[in-house]
């Protein structure tokens, strides 16, 4: 079983707060979790919403309508009949009553008791976080942890008076938990971040941009803890260079951006290759070309991501699918760069950028970092050799002798500039080699569903989570589906699909994009092609309903 | 006597490379590396402590021409990629050589904020108001009216003072020399590497293939150095100095100077070179402990 909230209103009126208590204090109960947010670009007002469900069992997607809406607001109100289910519940202010059109249950909650208990601003949220608890059947006692530092003890004890005040006046649906392991509860860039500093980050150096600042101001309010520099560049430029430059003396180093600051590093990104310089760069997708939609989510940037930059050479691109696999694969990510001495791109979204979930505590033990280098003294070293796909790596200081050139051009094994046809050839060689001994250690997708499947999905990245819960879904209706999906998603064997594919299956490929970019990689380097497309490019996330309905579309053509 | 012991100190210099170079005959740029191979050997530095940061231009191809630790970045580049390696290890000191293309152009915005920043850093201009490796065209240091061979009418853009805009954004060490003087050069670059922060050295360096207005003799006739009695601190009579340049002549030596906090130091949590930092996976529990 799991339940649906929604929580409306305008930027500033407390969105963000309600649904961070909801979140923490069900999580700490025992249930999944999985919230998103649907936000404008904008700091004060408009129409936002946090959209909260929660599970008994683990929750893999967001849905589009509630099973509480709690309304902060008049537009809210009105806006609600469009996000609740027909037996859902909306909750508002009893002020607001002329606004609704909202013909299923509603709770009005008393404006003028509530100004009994307090006259804050923004109150009714507290109110409303004490009935969701009560509604899931929580203690009373669990609202005595709704106490937040930055507050005074006046706002603190009188928020705890209103969740207690909306406590009373719920009834409970009784959902118990179900889950017993230790969980933590993150969002998609706190894991990015988590992984980078787990991976032994040591320098960040970004430019803000929604939606990819978070993973820069998680990391900046970890700096002294973990004793690492995070630096606001000048610009994006500025950004992956100085990441590169740090990257080049033995740090390992990191920047972070969405489509269109990822467009100014380009340039960086072929210096990286070139130089042998590991770098990790994660680009958090949001709607393009241009400034498109700030807030919003999309996977269309991934034929950029895979050409970027003039030239031909390696790099290794990698869509994390959960908030789980952008840790563990943020993680993996500096190995891969540091054995390899290439760029790696992570390719996250909004949607995963933004969206919290509960999951099993990451196990740290399992990781190793491994840096790959050289550190004795040796009289015949080259920087550069030809013949070294990966490894052998040396830094400015990391023995006493050794002299470093990183260089942009083409270049000798030493460093040193050269024209020479030879020299080119064997440079440009050293980077096919190198690109399929990528292609080896990179990871196969992950299927999942009916063994009997009749038709298969590809997806990649965060179009994971709504494609399971409708493969799931599907199956239980009598289809016979499954789906595979990807995080590595560059550079891509060519028997990658071999083992899914037969010839009496019909291939779905999934995307948040229109172009189905990934299904055609896949196409050009496979073989492999898609008889039909699912596609959501309309800003907003993949639901299993959206997939599914789309399912049946197809399979009725 | 004295002409044999240079010799001697020059064959022992480590710096110094048989590499062969692929600047013009004459070029400006050659004394601005045999001046730096020397001074970097006389304040008793190794290969090994230094690294020379570059873009792309003339300028920029030094770092290839001496023996210590190079990074020969990208165009206007240099300086956020000598950020990244100056917060990587301190240890290192990090000399920069780019041209006025590279620094004022490409580059102008990494210019203003790693000024801002104030990195310790020596940072060596090779301005010879000209496009070098381009082949002649005009650059932000270029005047108004100048012929270049693409701008054949003259610039349209006035010319930025360098030296004006560095002091404005509160450099520390605001410095001309020439490229024809060595031994001021050098004095120069001692006192830049002394400094602890930001230093500018704007050093001019005839194009001797596609200048042929700001020539040797042009730079020689007009440079002069700055009274013994110049007060370095004075920030409004160095704006003054900083933005005399051409006919009215054009002062050497260093305009400007005022001690301040560098970059690193207002990192103060950072204790060792970062690089040196032991990192395990395991680093990050007390932070998952706050997510639970």
């Amino acid at each position: 079983m799991r339940k649906t909230i929604i929580i409306a209103g305008a930027a500033g009126e407390g969105i963000n707060t309600v649904e961070l208590y909801v979140e923490k204090l069900l999580k700490q109960e025992g249930y999944e979790i999985y919230a998103y947010k649907n936000y404008m670009s904008r700091v004060r007002g408009g129409y936002n919403y946090s959209t909260i469900t929660i599970g008994q069992e683990r929750v893999y997607s967001t849905e589009s309508h509630a099973d509480i809406f709690i309304a902060l607001n008049a537009e809210a109100v009105e806006n609600a009949s469009a996000q609740i289910k027909a037996d859902g519940t909306l909750i508002a202010l009893s002020g607001l009553k002329s606004k609704h059109d909202f013909e299923g249950k509603i709770i009005w909650v008393d404006e003028e008791e509530l100004k009994n208990i307090t006259k804050n601003k923004n109150s009714f949220g507290m109110v409303a976080v004490g009935m969701i608890i009560k509604w899931f059947g929580g203690e009373e006692s669990i609202l005595e942890k709704i106490n937040n530092k930055k507050w005074s003890d006046s706002i603190n004890s009188a928020n705890k008076a209103c969740a207690k005040w909306g406590y009373e006046q719920m009834e409970s649906v009784h959902m118990p938990a179900r889950a017993d392991e230790e969980r933590i509860i993150l969002n998609g860039n706190q894991a990015v971040a988590l992984g980078a500093l787990s991976a032994g980050l040591g320098f960040y150096c970004a430019y803000p941009m929604a939606p990819s600042t978070g993973i820069m101001n998680y990391l900046a309010a970890q700096e002294k803890k973990m004793n690492i520099v995070v630096e606001q560049a000048e610009d994006e430029i500025a950004a992956a260079m100085s990441a590169i430059g740090s990257a080049s003396n033995g740090v390992r180093s990191m920047t972070g951006t969405s489509g269109g600051g990822f467009a100014l590093m380009v340039e960086s990104i072929g210096f990286a290759a070139v130089s042998e310089v590991p770098i990790v760069i994660c680009n958090v997708q949001r709607p393009g070309p241009a400034t498109g939609l700030p807030t919003r989510t999309e996977q269309a940037d991934l034929a950029f991501v895979v050409t970027a930059s003039q030239g031909e050479f390696a790099r290794i691109v990698m869509a994390p699918r959960t908030v789980s696999d952008a840790y563990y694969s943020t993680f993996r990510a500096f190995n891969l760069a540091e054995k390899y001495q290439v760029p790696v791109i992570i390719l996250s979204d909004q949607l995963l950028a933004d969206s919290v979930q509960s999951i099993d505590r990451v196990d740290t033990s399992s990781l190793k970092i491994q840096r790959h280098l050289k550190e004795d003294f040796d009289p015949k070293y080259k920087r550069y050799d030809f013949e070294n796909i990966s490894g052998n790596r040396k830094y400015p200081g990391l023995d006493s002798q050794t002299l470093i050139m990183t260089d942009s051009h083409v270049h000798d094994e030493y460093g040193k500039v050269t024209e020479s046809e030879e020299m080119t050839i064997a440079l440009k060689n050293k980077f096919l080699n190198r690109i399929e001994a990528i292609k080896k250690e990179l990871s196969a997708p992950e299927f999942y569903g009916s063994e009997n499947y009749d038709t298969l999905f590809l997806s990649w990245g965060s179009t994971y989570g709504a494609l399971r819960e409708a493969v799931d879904e599907l199956n239980s209706r009598g289809n016979e589906v499954a789906m595979i999906s990807f995080t590595d998603v560059f550079p891509i064997r060519e028997n990658v699909l071999e083992p899914f594919i037969r010839p009496d299956v019909r291939v779905i490929n999934v995307e948040g994009n229109a172009m189905n970019q990934f299904g055609k990689i896949l196409r050009m380097e496979t073989g492999v092609k898609f008889s039909h497309s699912i596609n959501r490019y309309d800003g907003r996330p993949f639901t299993s309903a959206f997939i599914a309905e789309a399912y049946e579309v197809i399979k009725n053509d | 006597m004295i002409d044999k012991i240079d010799a001697l100190k020059t064959v022992d210099n480590p710096f110094v490379t048989n590499n062969p170079t692929s600047w013009c005959p004459g070029c400006g740029n050659f004394s601005i590396l045999e001046t730096l191979n020397k001074t970097l050997f006389d304040v008793g530095l190794k290969p090994q402590d230094v690294l020379l940061v570059s873009g792309i231009g003339q300028a920029a191809k030094l770092p290839h021409y001496i023996h210590a630790h190079g990074l020969n970045t990208l165009h206007g580049r240099a300086l956020p990629s000598a950020l990244g390696a100056h917060v990587a290890n301190v240890d290192l000191k990090i000399i920069l050589n780019s041209g006025d293309g590279d620094t004022y152009g490409e580059g102008g915005n990494h210019l203003l904020h790693n000024i801002r920043r104030n990195i310790d850093i020596v940072h060596i201009v090779h301005n010879n108001q000209v496009y070098g490796l381009t082949k002649g065209q005009g650059s932000p240091t270029t005047p108004l009216g100048q012929v270049t061979r693409l701008q054949f009418d003259g610039m349209r853009s006035e010319a930025i003072s360098p030296l004006a805009l560095a002091i404005s954004l509160g450099c520390g060490f605001v410095a001309r020399s020439f490229s024809g003087d060595s031994e001021h050069l050098e004095e120069m670059i001692k006192a830049a590497m002394n400094h602890k922060g930001y230093a500018l050295i704007d050093v001019m360096q005839p194009c001797v293939s596609f200048n042929k207005i700001n020539t040797y003799k042009w730079y020689k006739d007009r440079a002069f150095k700055l009274p013994e009695d110049y007060d370095p601190k004075d920030k409004i009579k160095a704006f003054e100095m900083a933005q005399m340049f051409g006919d009215e002549g054009i002062p050497m030596g260093i305009l400007y100077k005022e001690d301040k906090s560098d970059f690193m130091s207002r990192i103060p949590h950072i204790t060792k070179p970062l690089v040196s930092y032991d990192r395990k996976p395991d680093d990050i529990e007390k932070l998952l402990d706050a997510l639970i």
